[in-house]
């Protein structure tokens, strides 16, 4: 009975770790499964001119999700970079022949090989092809667009600093505008007018005032010269109508040029007749010419000959 | 009774005369005549407008062994000027047209290969020269200078004579002389110029002097 009870519990306590380990590893299993381990992978080669930025283990992204990583980097005889990925079967359907692929480096983040596929009904990417990846260096872009904005707020700086120590120089330019204008605006509060300001003595105001009354006399008499009935300006009225008058005969005359023209165009049109028939005449002479120099020169033909 | 004779006298004439000369022929010849005159007299604008025309005309007939001639007219004109040959429209006609006449004329000219010329190919005239060249005997040369007539002639065989460095005073001074015949300014000009540097290498100052006060006082 004892003995019975014995080989009951010692089965019971093997059956229970049985049962645990082939838990254990059921999930183990299960786990290992679900993170693509017993699936089959695809190894691509890529390269690149330069290894900086990629590391092994390096992720391969589409679309922003993980479809595989890098897995070897090596150099080969002509000095490029292979960079050689592992995609799982089931992602490959993202790596086509159009695929094009580019290690990114960002700012805030690690860097990674993006794929960027256009036509996914494209063919599968062969496996011992060698894509080309290209690198976007976010960080280098950053700082060369970065260097120039900081060379000029360092230039800036340095001139607000130049301002401020002449602002606490007294002897610097600005302080003495300052104290110019001080001078002069207590100046202008002691004087009775710009002119005098501008001036400096009452004698010379007095001579400026003394002249604008002698302009205005000389004005008043100039108005009535001017507009007088038997001044300036109806005189001057006389004259215009006058002009008018003369051009209004003028307007004939143009009248007459006009016509004059018109009847030297036709004109030309009969001379370029009298030309064409000059031609004529002169082509009838040349041959004529021509004709007489044959008989003359015996129907000797003229014929090219070596100097 | 008068004008019947002098009618059935012009009638005569020209029953007696053959068709005269196409048109292309006539001022073809006439324009490379004109051509050859004013270029050695030193128009060379002139002459280029003539030149073109005597292309042109030639053109017309479309014989390229004729207008190969007209090419090497002018190249005839640059070695007399001592200019630099102007060949290449000359030479794609040559390919296309090939004439043994013009190809020897043209190996003539250039002054080149004496060994390879047939001097019975080239125009009567420089057969004797040629001849003279190719067993580089100056006195035989000289002699068949002296014996070509027409004055054009003469002043080419002198240019490539020159080129061979076989010319002496005796030539220069048939140049200078068939130049100032002729009316040939240009020709004049430089073969005066050639006999100063021939007197200057021989030592004799004031001879050499003496031509170049002649050749300023023709100049322009």
């Amino acid at each position: 009975m004892g003995s019975s009870m014995k080989l009951k519990r010692e089965f019971k306590v093997g059956l229970f770790v049985l049962l645990t380990t082939l838990l254990i590893v059921c999930s183990i299993s299960y786990v290992a499964y679900k993170k693509g381990v017993f699936e089959t992978e695809h190894a691509y080669t890529l390269y690149s001119i330069s290894g900086e930025g990629l590391t092994e283990g390096m992720p391969v992204l589409f679309s922003g999700f993980k479809i595989g990583k890098v897995t070897e980097l090596e150099l080969n005889d002509k000095g490029m970079v292979i960079i050689r990925i592992s995609v799982p079967n089931r992602h490959t359907k993202w790596v086509r022949q159009n695929s094009q692929f580019a290690m990114v480096r960002p700012v805030i983040g690690t860097a990674r090989i993006n794929v960027y596929t256009d036509d996914l009904a494209a063919p599968p990417l062969v496996l011992d092809s060698q894509s080309e990846v290209l690198i976007v260096d976010d960080i280098n872009q950053l700082i060369n667009k970065a260097q120039p904005i900081v060379a000029k707020l360092d230039q800036t700086v340095a001139n607000i600093e130049q301002i401020t120590g002449n602002l606490a120089n007294h002897n610097e330019n600005i302080n003495k505008i300052i104290s110019n204008t001080e001078k002069v605006s207590a100046n202008f509060a002691s004087k009775k007018s710009v002119a005098e300001l501008v001036l400096g003595e009452e004698e010379s105001v007095r001579s400026i005032h003394g002249s604008i009354r002698h302009i205005e006399s000389i004005l008043k008499h100039t108005d009535e010269r001017v507009y007088n009935p038997e001044g300036t300006l109806p005189l001057v009225n006389l004259i215009l109508k006058d002009i008018l008058l003369k051009l209004d005969k003028l307007n004939t005359t143009v009248d007459n040029i006009n016509q004059i023209s018109t009847n030297a165009s036709d004109s030309t049109k009969d001379l370029r007749l009298l030309r064409s028939e000059i031609d004529a005449t002169v082509t009838a002479v040349k041959g004529l010419s021509r004709k007489i120099d044959g008989i003359l020169s015996s129907g000797k033909e003229k014929e090219i000959q070596l100097p | 009774m008068k004008q019947a004779l002098l009618f059935s006298l012009i009638w005569l004439i020209l029953g007696c005369t053959s068709a005269p000369a196409p048109d292309w022929m006539y001022q073809s010849y006439n324009a490379l005549d004109s051509y050859k005159s004013s270029i050695l007299e030193g128009k060379s604008t002139l002459a280029d407008l003539y030149f073109e025309r005597a292309v042109a005309e030639t053109k017309r007939s479309g014989d390229l062994i004729l207008l190969g001639r007209v090419y090497l007219t002018q190249m005839a004109m640059e070695t007399v000027l001592q200019h630099p040959h102007s060949e290449n429209a000359f030479l794609a006609i040559l390919k296309i047209a090939p004439d043994p006449e013009n190809e020897q004329y043209y190996r003539f000219l250039q002054g080149k290969n004496y060994g390879d010329l047939i001097p019975a190919l080239l125009p009567g005239q420089y057969r004797d020269f040629a001849a003279a060249l190719q067993q580089k005997n100056e006195e035989a040369a000289s002699g068949a200078i002296g014996r070509i007539k027409d004055p054009c002639s003469q002043i080419i065989s002198i240019s490539v004579c020159d080129k061979w460095r076989l010319c002496k005073e005796q030539e220069y001074r048939t140049a200078i002389d068939t130049a100032s015949r002729q009316g040939w300014k240009a020709v004049l000009q430089l073969y005066l110029e050639k006999l100063a540097g021939l007197q200057d290498a021989r030592g004799e100052k004031e001879q050499a002097g003496l031509t170049r006060e002649k050749l300023d006082l023709l100049k322009d």
